[in-house]
This record gives structure tokens, sequence and C-alpha cells, in this order.
């Protein structure tokens, strides 16, 4: 019998993808993954509640049950990475970062040093012999935050979700009798949560105010520091009206490129100014074989994003740029472009990178 | 399913509930308006605090309605140190947290007194502790984890001699007595009076009366700043349009308890001597709750290196119903301050399980529950 231990964050998910790996005989050890604690802009950290979920899940499946403390690595690996990242004027993806440096690393590691043969996780994926592929439910297939997870690594993880739809979950904790049955799905971004994202960052990094310009050079207002925007922002800028359409009604203005040197932010009413069908990536990743040029994939550049069809037209040591069959919008710097392969009945992540400009 | 986490929570009596029913439907009205349906209400909550007053040997106009027994003692401890600001507070170390983060929240200055290894505070411990500084005690009357009971009568004796002599030598700091009695209206008569009390706190929702119902207790004479202001209601101490069900619900609530409790201690007296006695038979569990003076409610025992959280986990799984320490801070990371009070170490601290009993707590609930504990920790003990 397979000795697996299983990341339980507390919420539906994790829950049921214990209660299948019990019911199919595997050994199995709760773990959850104490990694963030804080409290940020007054709204609290739910942390213990997630873990007090976890723990009575655990007690229902009658499985033993661990804390893995990771606090310190995370802070350094998933969150300093974040803060320099907005800093630099880049969008972030913390999510990568943490299954990346925390899931498939620390929490694999230190696992397979209890006595684990595998881990388990409750992300909407699939794997097979170290490959990765996509979950069965599109609309909630997590694998655009899995790219960066080394190959050696997913071999010794598994997804029991991934072959199912998160509306049969749901109706599987009911029947498993778990208390977390009903629990809504958490928010926004990683361990951050419901915050806004400027009442983090705001305490960790100073901010100037600067200028808001129009793509043209026309001063149209003033932000609260350029890193708190990302490129294809329309709300929150403080400029509704700034520019008014023949019938004067105000137009929307979308965030198209930022100065960081300059404390600027460049704005225009033109979407067509987003929209890209080339794109440069660095800090590539692959899961297994690296593309070659001339190869042609799917690439998706925000979660649950479409794929759109594209080849790779130049690679050169660390980056590679790409031509998209049709433009995308709001290609961010900082956030990842995964590439994937369309088989006949499943579709491949190959991999990936950050995007650049 | 065994419910026993009585201290935490208790259902609501179906009296209790149907003297609320009317007062949450077409007996809507504001108290406070001027026409006659109102005016009926306002009539009837007239009543309700005659019938508490006369409950607790206190007078109608001593008694303040409040929202449940924390509002209750954050009115008592912040009401008094908002009247003289550089006041000590002097607590016991095994209070409520309500009581702890008030008196820390309101005043300057807080001193604990401790406690010996049955939970019970010595009243000479707090009278080496009164200084001239010292405005307010606060101890409670049952402690809500092991059952103790205070001597609360010694102590409002000794409070007196202090009055007395701060008088003779001119010292006009006044000295005043409360006790948060939430854990005692269900076992012992609460006469204000008697207890030598200026400030008492009561709660609903341990007595079978609704949540977020309390009373303060406030004797004539003790000043205290309102925590809410506003319409005025409740003397000016507690603002607020009333909520009629919850006063009504918790009128019947106290009436019930205080006319039941002697023969439902009686009731109860022998399943915490079988709860405490096979427990006590599980392979190293350790009773904490051990003053002969206590409550017949609760019994508080350790499986040292059994965590405290799993094991209440399992057995809710199992079907009982349990407690690691104070609901409260039972998500608190900080270890249980009761138990470090009375001098148990880290894994006793750590292991611990409060059992409460209630008013439908049979024998066989008792029996059943004691099979259960003895096989969960057994099972995670040698996972």
């Amino acid at each position: 019998m397979k000795n697996v231990f299983v990341g339980m964050s507390g919420g539906v998910d994790s829950s049921v993808t214990a209660a299948l790996l019990k019911q199919a005989g595997y050994d199995v050890t709760g773990v959850y993954m104490k990694n963030w604690t804080r409290d940020i802009g007054g709204v609290e950290c739910p942390w213990r509640k997630d873990l007090t979920d976890a723990r009575s899940v655990a007690a229902l499946l009658d499985i033993p049950f661990e804390v893995f403390d990771f606090e310190t690595e995370y802070r350094e690996l998933v969150v300093q990475y974040m803060i320099d990242e907005y800093r630099a004027g880049r969008t972030p993806n913390p999510d990568i970062a943490c299954n990346q440096e925390v899931k498939f690393k620390l929490f694999l590691d230190a696992a397979l040093a209890r006595g684990a043969d595998m881990i388990a996780t409750g992300h909407y994926a699939r794997t097979e012999k170290g490959r990765l592929f996509t979950a069965a439910d599109e609309g909630k297939d997590q694998t655009y935050f899995l790219y960066r997870v080394e190959s050696e690594a997913l071999s010794k993880s598994l997804f029991p979700l991934g072959d199912y739809q998160k509306s049969e979950i749901r109706s599987l904790a009911k029947e498993f009798g778990l208390s977390t049955a009903d629990k809504p799905d958490s928010q926004g971004i990683c361990f951050v949560g419901e915050v806004d994202i400027k009442d983090f960052l705001s305490e960790y990094i100073e901010t100037k105010p600067g200028p808001i310009k129009h793509v043209d050079g026309r001063i149209l207002g003033e932000h609260e520091g350029a890193e708190y925007y990302t490129i294809g922002q329309r709300h929150g800028l403080g400029v509704g009206g700034a520019l008014r359409d023949d019938s004067g009604s105000g137009l929307p203005l979308y965030v198209v490129s930022k100065d960081m040197s300059e404390n600027t932010i460049f704005v225009s009413e033109d979407l067509a100014a987003l929209m890209n069908d080339e794109v440069s990536i660095d800090q590539l990743h692959w899961i297994n074989e690296a593309p070659e040029i001339g190869e042609e994939f799917l690439v998706r550049s925000r979660h649950r994003g479409r794929l759109t069809p594209a080849v790779v037209t130049s690679s050169s040591g660390d980056t590679m740029r790409l031509k998209l069959e049709q433009p995308e919008r709001a290609l961010t710097a900082g956030q990842s472009l995964v590439l994937y392969q369309k088989e006949s009945e499943t579709t491949e992540v190959v991999g990936g990178g950050i995007i650049t400009q | 399913m065994i419910y026993l986490d009585h201290a935490a929570a208790t259902p609501l009596d179906p009296q209790v509930e149907e003297s609320m029913r009317p007062f949450m439907a077409e007996r809507f009205y504001n108290p406070s308006s001027l026409y006659t349906p109102a005016r009926a209400i306002r009539t009837d909550i007239d009543n309700f605090r005659s019938k508490v007053g006369s409950l607790v040997g206190a007078k109608p106009s001593e008694i303040v309605f409040t929202a449940g027994a924390s509002e209750s003692i954050s009115l008592a401890i912040g009401g008094v140190v908002r009247k003289h600001p550089e006041a000590e507070v002097l607590i016991s170390a095994v209070e409520h947290s309500a009581v702890i983060e008030s008196a820390r929240g309101y005043a300057s200055e807080v001193s604990i007194v401790p406690v010996d290894s049955r939970g019970t505070v010595r009243v000479e411990d707090i009278r080496d502790s009164i200084t001239d500084n010292t405005c307010l005690i606060s101890v409670g009357y049952v402690n809500s984890e092991l059952g103790t009971v205070q001597p609360l009568r010694d102590i409002s004796a000794c409070v007196e001699e202090v009055r007395e002599d701060r008088s003779k030598r001119g010292v006009d700091m006044p000295l005043l007595l409360h006790t948060d009695a939430s854990a005692a209206a269900e076992y012992l008569n609460i006469d204000c009076h008697l207890l030598g009390v200026d400030l008492l706190t009561l709660n609903g929702a341990k007595i079978y009366g609704p949540k977020q119902s309390g009373v303060l207790f406030v004797s004539h004479g003790v000043e205290l700043e309102p925590l809410i202001y506003g319409g005025g209601q409740e003397r000016g101490l507690r603002s607020g349009s009333e909520s009629p069900a919850a006063i009504v619900g918790f009128a019947k609530a106290l009436e019930i308890a205080q006319t039941g409790y002697k023969q439902e201690s009686k009731r109860q007296a022998p399943l915490q001597k079988l709860l405490t006695e096979r427990l006590g038979t599980i392979e190293g569990a350790v009773i904490n709750s051990t003053s002969k003076n206590r409550t017949p409610g609760i019994v508080n025992v350790s499986f040292p290196h059994v965590d405290g959280e799993t094991l209440v986990h399992h057995l809710d799984a199992n079907g009982v119903l349990a407690a690691t320490g104070a609901a409260c801070n039972a998500s608190d990371d900080k270890p249980n301050h009761v138990l470090e009070a009375i001098g148990a170490d880290k894994s006793t601290i750590q292991g611990s399980l409060r059992l409460s009993m209630g008013r439908q707590t049979s024998r066989d609930d008792i029996e059943q529950a004691v099979d259960i504990i003895t096989n969960v920790v057994s099972k995670l003990r040698h996972r």
C-alpha cells in the first residue's frame, strides 16, 4: 500500500482529495501547510479556521494529521518574490511561485522525509509518468499555476481531482459527509485572498504619486504609485471622464504601459494598444522536452485564459519569442505564458516562461 | 450525538422560546414609542426587569439588560475604569478572556492574583494585592473550565474591610467588586446582596436562554461611564433600542434556572462522579477539575501526549461533542491560561478536554461517551 501525504488547506477540494485517496485504499496522512498567518488591511487571515477545518476532516476520515510550518520559507520564496516583482513594475503570480517552491519542493521533500511515497494535492490537473496534462473540467483547470513544477516532482504527485468536474466534487464532499462541503471557494490571489493588492503592497513598499499620461503625452491625472497598477487595468485609475466621446460620455481608459524610472503610467482608450501578437518570455521552464524553433503550440497568458495557437520564432539561452495566431490582450510583464500541446485525447503542459515586454 | 459542551452553549428551553415568540412577530414595536401597543411592551420590560431583580435579590433599577456576558463584563470593567482612568484593576488568573481582555483594554494597570492547584483564589492573596489605587476587583463566581466556585462572600467581606480602612484614612478611591456569574446561574443561588458584590454579570446563552442576552447588576450608588451612547435606554448605561424578545427570554430562562438549580445540581452530581471516576481509569488520564467546591456540570480531564484539538475532532467524528477549553480561545495558539494557572504542565494543557453536562444529559450518555473517549484516546495515543 502506498503512503500518501495530502496537502489539506481546509477547503472542499483538498478535503475530497484526501477522502478519495483513503477510499482508494492508500495510507493517507493529511498535512496543513502553515504558510501565511498575517492579517492585512484589517482583513482577518483565515488560517486558524482553515486549519480547524482541515483537522476536522482528517478526524472524520480517521487519518493522521500534521502541520508543516513553512512560514519563514514562504515569506522568502513567495512573498518577497512578489514584492520585488511589483517594485520592479511587473505583475507577478505568487501561486506559481508557491507551487514551484513550496508545495512541490518543500512539502514534497518534507513528506518524503517523513516516510511518504507520494504527495497529493487538490489541484485540477492530471499527471502521468512525470508529465502534466490539463484537467477534465476545463473551467477549473489549474495547470497554468503548475507549469514550473519539475517532472521529477510530478512523478511523485497525485492529482485525484483531475478527472472530475467541480460540481461532482461538491456532491462527493456531501456524500463523504465532509464539514467543508459548503465552504466557499477561496477568492483572490493566493495568500492575499480577498485583500486589495494595494493594501497589501502599501505595507511593504514605499510608493510615490506620479502622473497618469495619455499615450499622446497629455497628463490626465495622478496615480498613487506606478507599482500598484497592472497592464490592462481599467478600474481604480480615478481618471473616469477625463476623455469623452462625441456624445459626451466618458471613455474607458486602460493602462497600456508603465515607465517605472519616471513613475509614470500610460493609458489609452484604444484597446488595440493593448493587443499584441508577439510575445517574449524568459526564465524558461520545460517540464520535459524543450520546444524548438518553428514548433507550434497553444499558449495561455492567464489562468483560465483562452488557448491561442502560437509558433516559436526564436530562442536563445533563457529567452524565447513566439508569434501568436491572433493578438492577445494585455500580455503583462511578470505574468506567465504557458505552452500546451494538444493530442487527440489530452492536452499536455509543455512548460513556459515569464513574459518580459 | 452526545452533547457535552453546555458550558459553551445551551439549547433554548421550549418555554423560553414560547415566551419570546410574540416579541419577534406581532409585538414588534419600539418600546420607546408613544402609542398603546408600544407602551404595553415598555410595561412588560419593566415587569421582566422586576422579575430578574427579584430572582437575584436586586431592585429593578439595579438591572441593566445587555447583549450578553462579554458586553456586561465590558460595561462593568470599562464603566468603572473610565470613571477612574489611573486606577488599577485586580483579576484572578483564571478569569474568562472577556474579563482579562476588558481589564487590559480599559485599565492602565492590571494585577493578576494567582490561584491554587484547584483553581481557587485565596482571599489573603487578594487582600495582599489590593493597593490604594485599586478601584475594581473582578473574580468569576464559577470558573467555566473547571467548575471551581470562588469564595465570593469572603472576598466581598475583605473588600468591605478595605473600604472601611480607606474611609478611615481618607482615601478617596472607591473599591468595587464585580463577578461574572455566567457559569453559576444554572447551579447556584444568585443573590447579589448576599454575595456582597457591586456588579454582577449574567448570560442568557448559558442558561437555556437566547444568545446575545445578558444582564449587568449595578448596585445602587455605583457610578459607571457608559460604553454605548445614544437614546439613553437602560438608565443611560446601555443605549440602543431594547430587544424585548431577548429580555423576556432571559427573564424566563433565569426563572427556570433559579427555580430548578437545586434539583438539577442534585441530578448531575452523581453523573459528574461517574464521569470523573471512569475517565480517571483511562491510561494516563489526569483529572484537572478537582476542587471540592465546584459545580456538578463540568469535568476537565487531560490525556498528556494526545493533542486536545485532534481529540475533539475525532470525538466529533464519533458522535461526542466536547471542547478543549473555553470556546472563546479554542482557536488560539496560546496555551490554556486556566490550566496554566493551576500549574498543569505543557502536555497536560495540550491534551485537555472539557466535558460539560446539561439538563438533557443522562447516565446513558455518560456511559457511552466514556466508551467512545476511551477508544479514541487509545487510538490517538498509538498513532
